[in-house]
């Protein structure tokens, strides 16, 4: 036995080790912190439709973060999912969604949330063949996809856009089925991109694509096109503004907004929308409706468009939780008012509370009728003295139109 | 069985008296140096601090807003722990190898005496491959056991208001490089300890290819190896070839690695059982 002592030495102080380190770790508490909602007026349930992505870090480690999840006004950790669910997450919450709950009809199609829409009965999916392997990027091929949820039968249809050569760019779809309407940029003209809008009728696929507006010719030449960002896609209207892009030097330009539209995804025309002098202007759609916003200092006005007359009428004053919220509002990969929108009556909005440098992210939900605050709070640590240098920054936001 | 399996022990157990002066260094380095690390980062922090402090009359909280907290993931996060581990890993590499060539290139060829005894020759293959984990879990124990013992001292020297309460575990999962060699997550640990299990067999494959067709066993060492890693890097490439990049769920793809893994692995050993049984001749 004497011989055979290294090696139980050895084998004994290695069980011990992991054994007394499983131990500790299954009793230590989660490194992530606790997170909850803080609500200072409303209900708490109105936040569920919201589902967002955010990093977790303390501002003194800069480096190290988790991801959080806000689903259905529950916290979770992407870092807490079992080992193969993290492989198959997705940072984005609605194609997260589409995955989780269609999984055979999201293999082979991108990741991009503007590739789909979705209706009570079907799930469309539009998407260039470029969008799926790089080797594609001239390819003047789009995928229209037609998942019925009921009976989970697929269709698909490959359709051609223009010549192939230039690299085509699918920024948002929109469906009032059958009539799927597409928003492309194409990028063949040496100037710059045009963006157009194609129709495509699932129930009639033979006759392919039609383009039916040119946005860039019907708005301005030499703007660039940004696009409202809306959560359901089943919106009439598909809202837009044209921004100027001036070179200040070779590194540097300034942008200046010089109209607001909407594209009636019925009639198939643009709508031009008057802007407010020296206020800044926001533009929504919910339904069937176009609202312009007015971003006053610490309220929001809302203008609802009549469309016959093309005139407008206030139907709404928001006060906002924070003035910081309406300007500071989000214009990134080619959208615009991330952080504002309408779905469904409600009217919702997200920014940042400022207490000694740390933000916290705030959210707020308004009935616009009733013009009663739902929902307003922020997201905080649960224990705010041990981790008040914990920061919460929100990089992807979604509103579920199924769970508003 | 039994009589295979006392064999193994016992071979298993002259492996590791072998292995031990080796493995023993390898972890009192690990503690030594790790032991340095824990006074050394801290007192160094707080010497900056003291400094601050005198030569600019300043306060607690100016001397953290100019150097900021100090916390065990500080230490952690050092070449004091980073350097015996990745000294640790390049260490077992070795004498993975030296394991085999050892029993041919001393004074006496041992190799001739260990292959001539009446057990399957596996189960001195076996008992090498064991020995080799073995010294991979001592180390990580090590590693573990002196985390344990570094986050007092450091605690205690930082004094308090620059201290960053921050619990040994977080410390510990904050760093990733205990990711992979702790099982602070099963999925990782496991992965990580699969990889290494299979590029272990492979390396034992290669030795024997070696040892029984001399130069060109190298070669066709080489090849096997070039071979066995084509297979399992070619899922990785799956989506290029099939110009979709959306076609397979990371998580399939972590089973067919895993299926390819685990073929590679069954593969050298039945490899290693033919070359040890009958190419490898005393």
């Amino acid at each position: 036995m004497s011989k055979y002592i290294k090696s139980i030495s050895l084998l004994l102080f290695i069980t011990a080790s992991l054994t007394g380190f499983g131990l500790y770790k299954a009793q230590a508490s989660s490194p992530h912190p606790e997170l909850k909602i803080v609500t200072s007026e409303g209900k708490p349930e109105h936040i569920e439709p919201i589902q967002t992505l955010g990093f977790v870090s303390d501002s003194q480690m800069p480096t190290q973060s988790s991801t959080v999840k806000l689903e259905n006004g529950d916290f979770s950790y992407f870092e807490d999912l079992p080992f193969l669910q993290r492989l198959d997450f997705s940072f984005d919450p609605k194609i997260n969604d589409l995955i989780n709950d269609h999984r055979s009809f999201m293999r082979g199609k991108s990741r991009l949330p503007e590739h789909y829409t979705e209706t009570e009965q079907h799930i469309i999916y539009t998407g260039m063949e470029s969008d799926l392997h790089w080797n594609h990027h001239s390819s003047n091929q789009m995928i229209i996809a037609v998942l019925d949820k009921g009976s989970e039968k697929e269709e698909t249809y490959s359709v051609s856009l223009g010549a192939s050569g230039p690299f085509y760019s699918i920024r948002a779809t929109s469906i009032d089925y059958p009539l799927l309407s597409v928003v492309v940029e194409d990028f063949s003209s040496s100037d710059a991109a045009e963006t157009l809008v194609y129709t495509f009728d699932i129930e009639n696929p033979a006759e392919g694509v039609t383009n039916v507006v040119n946005l860039t010719e019907e708005t301005e030449r030499n703007a660039r096109i940004r696009l409202g960002l809306h959560y359901d896609n089943t919106e009439r209207f598909i809202t837009f503004q044209t921004v100027r892009q001036t070179a200040v030097s070779n590194y540097d330009y300034t942008e200046e907004i010089s109209g607001y539209y909407a594209y009636d995804t019925q009639a198939h025309e643009v709508i031009d929308i008057q802007s407010f002098e020296d206020i800044e202007t926001l533009l929504f759609t919910d339904n069937d409706t176009l609202y312009v916003g007015k971003a006053l200092n610490e309220a929001i006005e809302l203008y609802q468009i009549d469309l016959t007359g093309e005139e407008m009428s206030l139907i709404s004053t928001i006060e906002m939780a924070s003035p910081s919220i309406l300007h500071e509002t989000e214009n990134y990969n080619g959208l615009f008012n991330q952080n504002l929108s309408i779905l469904d009556g409600k009217f919702y909005a997200y920014g940042y509370e400022y207490t000694e440098d740390i933000g916290r992210p705030l959210f707020q939900v308004t009935d616009i009728e009733t013009q009663e605050t739902l929902f307003q709070g922020t997201i905080e640590p649960k224990d705010t003295s041990k981790r008040e240098s914990t920061t919460i920054n929100l990089f992807e936001l979604q509103i579920d139109p199924e769970n508003n | 069985m039994k009589n295979s399996l006392h064999t193994l022990l016992k071979l298993t157990n002259f492996e590791l008296e072998r292995l031990s002066k080796f493995l023993f260094t390898l972890m009192g380095l690990t503690l030594l140096i790790n032991l340095a690390g824990y006074i050394y980062t801290p007192t160094q922090y707080m010497g900056r601090i003291n400094e601050y402090l005198t030569q600019n009359s300043a306060t607690a909280d100016e001397a953290v807003k100019a150097f900021g907290h100090f916390s065990f993931y500080t230490v952690t996060n050092t070449l004091w722990i980073g350097g015996p581990i990745a000294l640790g890993i390049s260490g077992l590499l070795f004498y993975s190898v030296f394991i085999w060539y050892r029993e041919w290139f001393g004074k006496n060829t041992f190799a001739y005496r260990l292959l001539m005894l009446p057990v399957s020759r596996m189960t001195l293959y076996f008992s090498k491959f064991i020995v080799i984990f073995i010294g991979i879990f001592s180390l990580i124990a090590t590693q573990m056991v002196s985390l344990f013992i570094g986050y007092p001292i450091v605690s205690a020297i930082i004094e308090s208001p620059y201290f960053r309460e921050l619990s040994l575990i977080e410390s510990i999962q904050m760093n990733p490089l205990f990711l992979f060699f702790f099982p602070l997550d099963f999925g990782y640990f496991v992965i990580v300890n699969g990889v290494g299990f299979v590029v272990l067999l492979v390396l034992f494959t290669v030795i024997l290819m070696e040892r029984s067709f001399g130069v060109k066993g190298i070669v066709l060492g080489i090849v096997y190896s070039l071979i066995a890693l084509a297979a399992v890097l070619l899922p990785l490439f799956l989506p290029d070839l099939l110009n979709n990049r959306y076609l397979l769920y990371g998580s399939e793809l972590m089973i067919i690695e895993t299926i390819l893994l685990t073929t590679v692995g069954v593969l050298s050993l039945f490899m290693s059982r033919h070359l040890i049984n009958k190419k490898i001749t005393v």
